[in-house]
Formats: C-alpha cells, sequence, structure tokens
C-alpha cells in the first residue's frame, strides 16, 4: 500500500515560522545522508587512489568523468564552476526518483515544493547568468521585438510570462512525472488484493520508478543546463 | 437565511494535514526548506566527491600531458641530434670530396706539366739528335768531298803514272773503290 | 450543502477534462519520435545527437500535457473555486440574516 498524500510527523517552530516536518524532509534527509556517507567514503578512499584506478575508484572516477564530459558538451567551459551543483542535482533527483522502488519512502520529486525548488534555483542561475555574462544586453532582450518608433514595450509581458514559466514547466513536469506515477501504483495497490499485487507491479515499478525516473532526471538536469547556457550564451 | 452551515466541515483544519498538493504560504516555507537543504547537501557533495576525484583526474590528465610533451620534446632533440649528425657527416663527405677533388687536380696538374716537360725535353734531344745528324751528314759529305777528291788524284796520278789499257784502268778503278770504300766503312 | 458538492463535482469533471490536454501532446510527442526515428535511418552516425534533441524537444512538447496536468491538480487539490463559493456564500449569508 503506498499513500499518495504526504504525511506530516512534526512541526518545527522557527523564528515564528512552522515548518512541517513532512515525509519529503525525511526522504530528502536519507537521502541526503546516504549520498554525504558515500562521499565521505569517497574522500577517505581519495587518499590512497592510485595512478591506475581498479574496482571502486573506477566506479567513482567514471561517474564523475562521464558527467564532467557531458556537462562540457552541454554548457561549454566558461560555466563549469557550476559543475558541482548540476553534479548534485544529478545524483539527488537520481536517487529521489529511484527511492519510490524502496516500500518506506515517499519519492520526495513527488512533492511539488521539492522540484519547484529545485527549478526556483534553476531559474535564479538563469537570471543571474544572464547578467552575469551578458549584462544589459540581458535586460534589452526582455524588451525584444521593440522597433524604435514604437514607445511601447510591447512584448515585454510575453517575456516576463515566458520567463516565469520555465521553473514552473520545469518543476510541474518532475513533479508530474513522479506523482502519475505515485497514483498508478497506489491505484493498483489499492484496487487489487494483496495476492495479486505480488508480481506484477514489478513491471510498472520498472517502468514509473526506473524508466521514467531515469528519463526526466536526465530531462531536468538537460533543461536546466540548456537555459543557463542559453542565457548565459552571447547573442549572435 | 443561514449559509454558514456550509463553512465547518470544509475549511476546517487538520493538523499537521496530510496533502498531496497545495499553494499557500506552507509551500513556500517548504520551498525555502527544501532549497536549503539541496544546497547543504550540494556544499556536501562538491567537497566531499565532486572536487577531490575531479582534481584527481586533472591532475591525472596533466600529469599524463606532461609527459607526453615531454616525450615529444625529447623526441624532438633527438631528431634535432640526428639532423646535426647527418649535417656533420654531409660537411665530412663534402670536405673529402673537396680534398680528393683538389688532390685529383694537383695529380692531374703536376702530371700535365711533367708530361709537357718531358715531351719538350724529349723534343729538345730530338732536334739536338736531328743536328746532329745533320752536323752528321754534313761532315760525312764533306769527308767524302774530300775523299773523292783524293780519289780522283789519285786515279789521276795513276792514270798519269801508268800506262793503262782498258783492263788495268778498270783493275785500277775497282781497287780503288774498293780501298775507299774499306775507309769509309772504317770510319 | 448540496451546492457546495455541485461546485466539488464540477471540479472534478474539470480536472477530468483538464487531463485530456495530453491526448495532443502524446500526437505531438509521437510525431516528433517518428521524425526522429526517420532521422537516424537515414543518418545513423548522427544517433547521439538525434537521440538528445528528440529527448529536449519531447520535454517541450509533454509542456503542454503538464500544464493540463497542472490545472487538473489546481482544481483536484487546491480547488480554489471551493474557496471562493465559500466567502461568497459567508458574504451571502451575513447579508441575508
Amino acid at each position: 500500500m503506498i499513500d499518495l498524500e504526504i504525511k506530516n510527523y512534526a512541526v518545527l517552530r522557527l523564528f515564528g515560522i512552522d515548518i512541517w516536518i513532512t515525509d519529503t524532509t525525511v526522504s530528502t534527509w536519507i537521502i541526503m545522508g546516504v549520498l554525504i556517507i558515500f562521499g565521505i567514503i569517497v574522500r577517505i578512499k581519495s587518499r590512497k587512489f592510485k595512478e591506475v584506478p581498479k574496482g571502486f575508484q573506477n566506479a567513482v572516477e567514471a561517474i564523475v568523468e562521464v558527467f564532467e564530459s557531458y556537462l562540457r558538451t552541454t554548457i561549454g567551459d566558461k560555466l563549469m564552476f557550476l559543475g558541482s551543483w548540476f553534479f548534485t542535482l544529478f545524483l539527488f533527483i537520481l536517487l529521489s526518483n529511484l527511492s519510490g522502488l524502496l516500500p518506506m519512502m515517499r519519492t520526495p520529486t513527488a512533492d511539488w515544493s521539492m522540484t519547484f525548488g529545485l527549478a526556483l534555483v534553476t531559474f535564479i542561475l538563469i537570471q543571474a547568468m544572464g547578467v552575469k555574462y551578458r549584462k544589459a544586453g540581458y535586460i534589452k532582450d526582455l524588451f525584444a521585438p521593440l522597433p524604435w518608433w514604437c514607445p511601447i514595450p510591447l512584448f515585454l509581458p510575453i517575456n516576463l510570462i515566458g520567463e516565469v514559466a520555465r521553473p514552473i514547466s520545469l518543476s510541474f513536469r518532475l513533479f508530474g512525472n513522479m506523482l502519475a506515477g505515485l497514483i498508478m501504483m497506489s491505484l493498483i495497490y489499492a484496487l487489487f488484493p494483496p495476492f495479486v499485487t505480488f508480481v506484477i507491479p514489478s513491471a510498472l515499478h520498472a517502468y514509473f520508478d526506473l524508466f521514467s525516473g531515469v528519463l526526466q532526471t536526465y530531462i531536468f538536469v538537460t533543461l536546466s543546463m540548456t537555459f543557463i547556457s542559453g542565457a548565459a550564451a552571447v547573442a549572435d | 437565511m443561514d449559509l454558514g452551515f456550509l463553512l465547518p466541515s470544509a475549511l476546517e483544519i487538520v493538523f499537521p494535514p496530510d496533502r498531496v498538493f497545495d499553494i499557500d504560504q506552507q509551500t513556500l516555507v517548504q520551498i525555502i526548506a527544501n532549497i536549503i537543504n539541496v544546497a547543504v547537501l550540494a556544499a556536501f557533495l562538491a567537497y566531499l566527491l565532486y572536487k577531490p576525484v575531479r582534481d584527481i583526474l586533472n591532475k591525472r590528465t596533466t600529469k599524463i600531458q606532461g609527459q607526453l610533451i615531454q616525450a615529444e620534446e625529447e623526441l624532438e632533440k633527438a631528431t634535432e641530434l640526428r639532423r646535426k649528425y647527418e649535417q656533420i657527416m654531409e660537411d665530412v663527405e663534402r670536405e673529402r670530396e673537396d680534398i680528393l677533388g683538389e688532390a685529383r687536380k694537383v695529380a692531374a696538374d703536376s702530371s700535365r706539366r711533367l708530361i709537357a716537360d718531358a715531351k719538350k725535353e724529349a723534343d729538345t734531344i730530338r732536334e739536338r739528335a736531328a743536328a746532329n745528324v745533320e752536323m752528321e751528314w754534313e761532315r760525312a759529305e764533306n769527308d767524302m768531298r774530300t775523299a773523292i777528291i783524293d780519289v780522283s788524284a789519285v786515279m789521276a796520278e795513276k792514270f798519269v803514272s801508268l800506262a793503262i789499257n782498258k783492263e788495268t784502268h778498270d783493275r785500277l778503278f775497282n781497287e780503288t773503290m774498293n780501298d775507299l770504300e774499306g775507309m769509309t766503312w772504317r770510319d | 450543502m448540496e451546492a457546495l458538492a455541485m461546485v466539488i463535482v464540477a471540479a472534478q469533471y474539470a480536472a477530468a477534462l483538464a487531463v485530456f490536454a495530453g491526448v495532443i501532446t502524446t500526437l505531438g510527442q509521437a510525431q516528433i519520435a517518428a521524425k526522429a526515428i526517420e532521422s537516424i535511418a537515414r543518418q545513423p552516425e548522427a544517433r547521439g545527437s538525434i537521440s538528445t534533441s528528440m529527448i529536449i524537444g519531447l520535454a517541450m512538447a509533454e509542456t503542454n500535457g503538464i500544464y493540463g496536468l497542472v490545472v487538473s491538480m489546481l482544481l483536484l487539490f487546491v480547488n480554489p473555486l471551493l474557496d471562493r463559493f465559500v466567502t461568497m456564500a459567508n458574504a451571502l449569508g451575513q447579508y441575508l440574516g
């Protein structure tokens, strides 16, 4: 039985603001813990890394190297300092999407506040990189088709809506896919008696969690990169 | 008319309520909380995983690149050395050729000069010989002339002194001639 | 009470209809995939870049379906119509009695 809803476990009161400790928060912390422990293991082992990689070292290096080359082809050399953020984004979303396979965890990315948070960071990075690398040109592009004789920036609202739509569509894409999988799975588990739900859901899990999860991770990260590098690219 | 019955069941807040998707103040708070969570994770992962491994990879890359560059430099040096060696060999060859050519020229010169000298000497010798022969010849002619004169004188004497017949005359002449011939041959 | 139920039912129907945006989206995505397969068949060596572009294109085309999903979720879980109805009813009740 999978719960569709995000359960609340506690309320944290900080500076007069209620912060709910929900399923999402707990799952996030678990994934953070797993990743940080993995990082600590790598950090400890990296002191003894040899010139010729083997076994564990080889795997870690392969992950980083593949990601690095993928990053380099997508966003170019000048934005490589964002590499660790995208790396984290990629690993975190991947593990979140795959965590739906575990019975006790609710996928953190099936919570809109999580996906919108990630998309909001992308949005901020888009604007920041646009202003940083193109200065006034980026602002001018918001008023884009503006003939010299036209005193009113006719296209400004449309451009602004386009900008705002990016994080929304980005976040809802991931959220929608993950929640759709969750709804489907919860319906399957709720509809059929337990002995039917023993083997059959594995195929659906394979589709909704594995395939869809990996694909949506890739899409989210790639679209973030494309948007950011598109904003930072000097207009031709 | 009392429509207040609409309110309670619809808006009652269960604390903390389970929900799937909502947009309110709490969502905003959770967005910020999630961003902070992921940012902390990003900081940890960057420090623990991404940067060290990337540094190791970069270091290895630069090292291998350095080795490659070094190998290339060494190859270049070797090529340079080889080129120099070949240059020297070529120089030596050319020098040898020069020296040989010069020697050959000198030899040819001297041989030509020697031949010319020899020819000149031979010429002078021949000339001198020819002159000697001429002189000899002249002297022989003179001798002959004097001898003939002598013979004539002797014959005349004989003609004069003897009554001579034909036979005697021939005998005499032959005798004389034989004498003369013997004289000439002896000289 | 009946009126409130009607609002909720209407919201559920509207949510179900909003999801139908996905039908057109699926047609568009099928078109993209078909074209991508054609391109790969014509130029198998450009497979990598074609499939990357295809996935990005699919994601872009999916936006419409996602908006349908958003609308349906808003209607199901946030339900602004209900709030408005309740406030209106409240105001009306105060005005009347």
